[in-house]
């Protein structure tokens, strides 16, 4: 499952280089920024929703098991979703830089 | 006078939901730090693109903060039907800072670093947070007679 998995993802990859090659040299740089924008962000939303959800669950536990020590448990959460967040919004305007800046060609 | 805005604005976060000392105080700390930083760099850069972009930054990640505290503090202590309303608080608030920073990178022409550096002002807050809390927790280095 894992194989078929990253071999069509890699085929997907190569197809859209291989198409842009095609055309004019600098072009190529285009639909392969465009797949790598999609893929980066997509990644980082997962895995950060992954993370978030991790900290909520642990967070709700531990009220659920010492309500006493909710307030000092709610500041760590706030703290740990800050960071999380922070990745996902730092992926974001990576992507965008790759998206709209161009910084690997037009 | 600093002690005076402090409690002025401890006041209006008490106002809007921020019920937990801690949470007021970081997000008090957010919003000063974010604004002292914010005037020092559009000051010392003269006014430019990147003071700006700064500001913007800052501007994004204090309105996200805002909300993911206050979402935060609804999350541990959920009430029944509030559900769906944070949930579209939180997407909704998600949406919005995807919105603001594709336009300004996209159309607006920001400088990106400007507006990292201006997102980072989060990241800058929490972690001063957490040394601070550790400085206090540490425990007094002893002389080895106490036992």
């Amino acid at each position: 499952m894992r194989k078929a998995l990253l071999m069509t993802l890699a085929m997907v990859l190569c197809a859209s280089a291989a198409f842009a090659a095609d055309g004019a040299a600098p072009a190529a740089v285009g639909p392969v920024a465009a797949w790598a924008t999609a893929m980066g962000m997509g990644i980082a939303a997962g895995l950060c929703g992954i993370g978030q959800g991790l900290g909520l669950k642990a967070a709700c536990e531990g009220t659920a098991r010492n309500p006493e020590a909710g307030g000092k448990i709610t500041v760590t959460l706030i703290l740990g979703l800050a960071f999380i967040e922070s990745l996902s919004i730092y992926a974001l305007v990576v992507n965008l830089i790759l998206l709209f800046v161009k910084p690997l060609g037009a | 006078m600093l002690k005076t805005l402090v409690q002025r604005i401890d006041a209006l976060l008490f106002r809007r939901g921020f019920a937990l000392a801690d949470a007021r105080k970081l997000m008090r700390n957010q919003i000063l730090l974010s604004s002292g930083c914010t005037a020092a760099a559009i000051l010392a850069t003269g006014f430019s693109n990147w003071g700006f972009s700064f500001a913007a930054g800052a501007l994004i990640i204090g309105f996200n903060f805002w909300w993911l505290s206050k979402a935060a503090q609804e999350l541990v202590r959920v009430k029944h039907g509030a559900m769906f309303t944070l949930l579209t608080l939180f997407y909704g608030r998600l949406a919005l800072t995807a919105v603001a920073i594709a336009g300004l990178v996209g159309w607006a022409g920001a400088s990106v670093y400007g507006l990292l550096a201006g997102l980072s002002t989060v990241l800058a807050n929490a972690v001063l947070w957490s040394v601070l809390q550790i400085w206090h927790k540490a425990p007094v280095a002893g002389d080895g007679k106490e036992a």
